[in-house]
């Protein structure tokens, strides 16, 4: 890798807003005042009007920030899997360069299981799970011999409790029992599912704010936050403010109630519509949640405002991934790809450059792997495709120079997770065909234009200009042969850098699935 | 011819008798129907299934539970011999035949599903897999079964495995 770290004291914090919708906050034109916080650092940053999510969940979306390499490529999809070896993640690559990785994590998927994400941080703290791991007080000498005895029983807890943590997360009995409504509040509450907002953002904020005047190594800080993650639980000045209707409304109380433990339904499409009250009190809290979060942030976004941050601190905000609440008949985010699901925020204040140059391109936030490394200094680095790959391509910095900046591939890859469709395959059958969802979902985009294409089923085009809500699919065959080249060409990139078509075994084909039928070998 | 190179080496099959010997299958189809109703959740059967052999098409491993540890034989195959042998068994058993051009999707469309399952395959940490060449076993058996011995943990033996092994019959499948 050439021209690293020209400037010792460069930093990089990255921020996950783990499943939060670009539509929720004011930066983004909502009306309510969910994020003033987020929206005022959003002001003084380089905005991002339409960043894409490479995939429609967790694990894709984390794989592709660390790798640099889209869903088609590196193949890390499902709960169990790992993201292979041959890809260098983020961290490894910076750590290797003297560059000090610290992480403070609040999603399981990202910080429990054994799919490498961790690789290459320094220090990474787990804030969710049944033991977590947390940044260390500072303590009197006579306290220390006892909390070493304690760090080495925690970690042997960690040790012991990981393996199972890890079997709750494939598609196996486990899992399914873990949906059922008895133990939902057990893992959600004593598994720190959705971890400790609070903490890790105090901690974060500390951390950050010691770095300043360590001009010896540069820092990279990453942080996942999962408040807006179900089950919704905000306090009550934010349910007061946001959902001003709840404490009074019986039906709002025993729906939310009802579906905080009812997490099989977080995971799956709707078997019916929800009523009005339902679906006003989900989005509600919601925003609640929203807001709550963003309150929380302001500490940290404090400590990003002094002048040494604001000289040497590359500060991204962005969101793995958004959320269905029942829009076309979708809940969370585990199926299609549609809006609310892979369009996200993005934004990121770099020292030295303009503040509030909004781009409005549409981009990928895999894009920001190289746009990290690039402000490090990197010019090239090495992937399993190429030995020199030049960052510059990729990397978000290109968005500054060249007003007509676009990207060549900006696509959204949904692979069902299997645990939920093996929810879908016991308990509901028909909502597989129903929603197509055990086929690959892909959306491509050329300008205003959208093509959701459903391997091996249907391509539906639509006019985000006019219809945002993708509510109107039209016909247009000259737009979706264009627009079928586009994604034909993102996949056989894909393929010529070690992907695979679909990372699932598929057999779309119909005249092989007949042929295998004939045959006897398939019902 | 695996399945019945697993049996006379000793091991236990999970099969039923709902396909019979046939012109296509003269020794029998050593199959489990259930294994088809995989997709649809139906894996209880499983439970009874430790340490015993099931066949099963490569389609369908997507759906085996991550429950279990699994070992999987998967027998590679000259893919012309293979769509042969599948025409002459759908010709038989009076099934519509495939045009050239179809024949030739198809081909196209297995060799992607080898790639897709490959990439799979070496994923999943909960099974291992040994690659065996079926035109290998019909030439050096004696070379083959002890490396399938060997990844079975000796469980089978490899000298009563090669007994089963009659090139002149599974050469005349593929033609």
């Amino acid at each position: 890798m050439k021209g690293v770290m020209k400037n010792k004291n460069k930093n990089v914090v990255l921020v996950v807003l783990d499943t939060h919708r670009f539509d929720r906050l004011g930066a983004y034109g909502y009306s309510k005042p969910t994020t003033p916080n987020l929206d005022s650092f959003a002001a003084d940053s380089l905005f991002f009007e339409r960043a894409i999510a490479p995939g429609q969940w967790t694990i894709p979306s984390h794989a592709s920030l660390f790798s640099g390499e889209v869903p088609a490529v590196h193949g890390t999809v499902q709960a169990d899997d790992a993201l292979p070896r041959e890809y260098q993640t983020l961290a490894s690559r910076l750590s290797k360069n003297g560059i000090r990785t610290t992480g403070f994590c609040n999603n399981p998927l990202v910080g429990i299981l054994q799919n490498g994400f961790k690789r290459g941080f320094e220090n990474f703290y787990n804030y969710c799970g049944v033991v977590p791991s947390t940044p260390q007080k500072q303590i009197d000498d006579f306290w220390k011999p006892f909390r070493k005895i304690w760090g080495k029983y925690t970690q042997l807890l960690r040790k012991l409790s990981y393996p199972i943590q890890n079997t709750f997360a494939s598609p196996n009995e486990f899992f399914l029992a873990a949906l059922r409504p008895l133990f939902v509040p057990m893992w959600t509450r004593a598994g720190n599912f959705k971890g400790m907002t609070v903490r890790s953002i105090n901690e974060t904020a500390a951390h950050v704010k010691n770095i300043e005047g360590d001009d010896q190594k540069g820092n990279f800080v990453f942080l996942n936050l999962m408040e807006t993650h179900l089950p919704y639980a905000p306090p009550d000045a934010f349910v007061k403010e946001f959902v001003p209707y709840f404490y009074e409304t019986p039906e709002a109380q025993h729906f939310m109630r009802d579906f905080n433990r009812k997490a099989m339904q977080w995971l799956i499409p709707l078997e019916k519509p929800f009523t009005d009250i339902e679906a006003a009190t989900l989005s509600d809290m919601y925003d609640a949640e929203v807001a709550y979060q963003d309150h929380l942030l302001a500490q940290l976004l404090d400590t990003l405002n002094t002048d040494y941050h604001r000289e040497n601190t590359m500060a991204v905000f962005l969101a793995d991934h958004g959320e269905m609440l029942g829009e076309h008949g979708y809940m969370g985010h585990g199926f299609g790809v549609h809006e609310e699901l892979v369009r996200v925020p993005l934004f990121m204040r770099i020292p030295g450059l303009d503040s509030g140059k909004k781009v409005s391109q549409r981009v990928s936030i895999t894009q920001v792997f190289y746009t990290v490394m690039e402000y490090f200094g990197f010019e090239t680095l090495s992937m399993p495709y190429s030995d020199e790959v030049d960052i510059r391509c990729q990397s978000l910095f290109r968005a500054l120079e060249r007003e007509d900046y676009a990207p060549a591939h900006v696509v959204a890859e949904a692979y069902g997770p299997e645990n939920a469709l093996k929810i879908m395959r016991k308990n509901f059958p028909g909502m597989i065909e129903k929603y197509r969802a055990d086929h690959d979902h892909r959306a491509v985009y050329q300008g205003d234009e959208k093509m959701i294409a459903i391997d091996g089923f249907s391509k539906i085009l639509f006019d985000l200009a006019g219809d945002p809500q993708e509510g109107r699919p039209y016909q247009d065959d000259a737009r979706i042969e264009a627009l079928s080249k586009a994604l034909d060409s993102y996949m056989d990139l894909a393929k010529s850098r070690g992907g695979s078509s679909s990372r699932k075994i598929s057999l779309a084909d119909d005249l092989v699935q007949q042929r295998l039928r004939d045959l006897g070998y398939l019902e | 011819m695996m399945m019945s190179a697993l049996k006379a080496g000793g091991m236990d099959l999970i099969i039923d008798q709902v396909r019979t010997a046939d012109p296509n299958n003269p020794r029998g189809y050593f199959e489990f129907e259930r294994v088809k109703k995989l997709p649809k959740g139906d894996t209880r059967w499983l439970k009874q299934a430790g340490g015993k052999a099931i066949k099963i098409i490569s389609a369908l491993l997507q759906f085996l539970p991550d429950d279990y540890h699994y070992k999987v034989i998967f027998m590679e195959r000259d893919l012309d011999e293979v769509l042969a042998s599948q025409q002459r068994m759908l010709e038989r058993s009076g099934k519509p035949l495939n045009s050239r051009d179809e024949e030739d999707q198809i081909r196209k469309s297995y060799l992607d599903h080898l790639e897709e399952v490959s990439a799979w395959l070496s994923k999943k940490d909960w099974i291992q897999t040994l690659f065996v060449s079926y035109n290998d076993i019909l030439h050096v058996p004696e070379e083959e079964f002890p490396k399938i011995a060997s990844f079975l943990s000796g469980k089978v033996d490899p000298d009563a495995m090669i007994s089963v092994v009659d090139p002149r019959l599974y050469r005349e499948k593929g033609n």
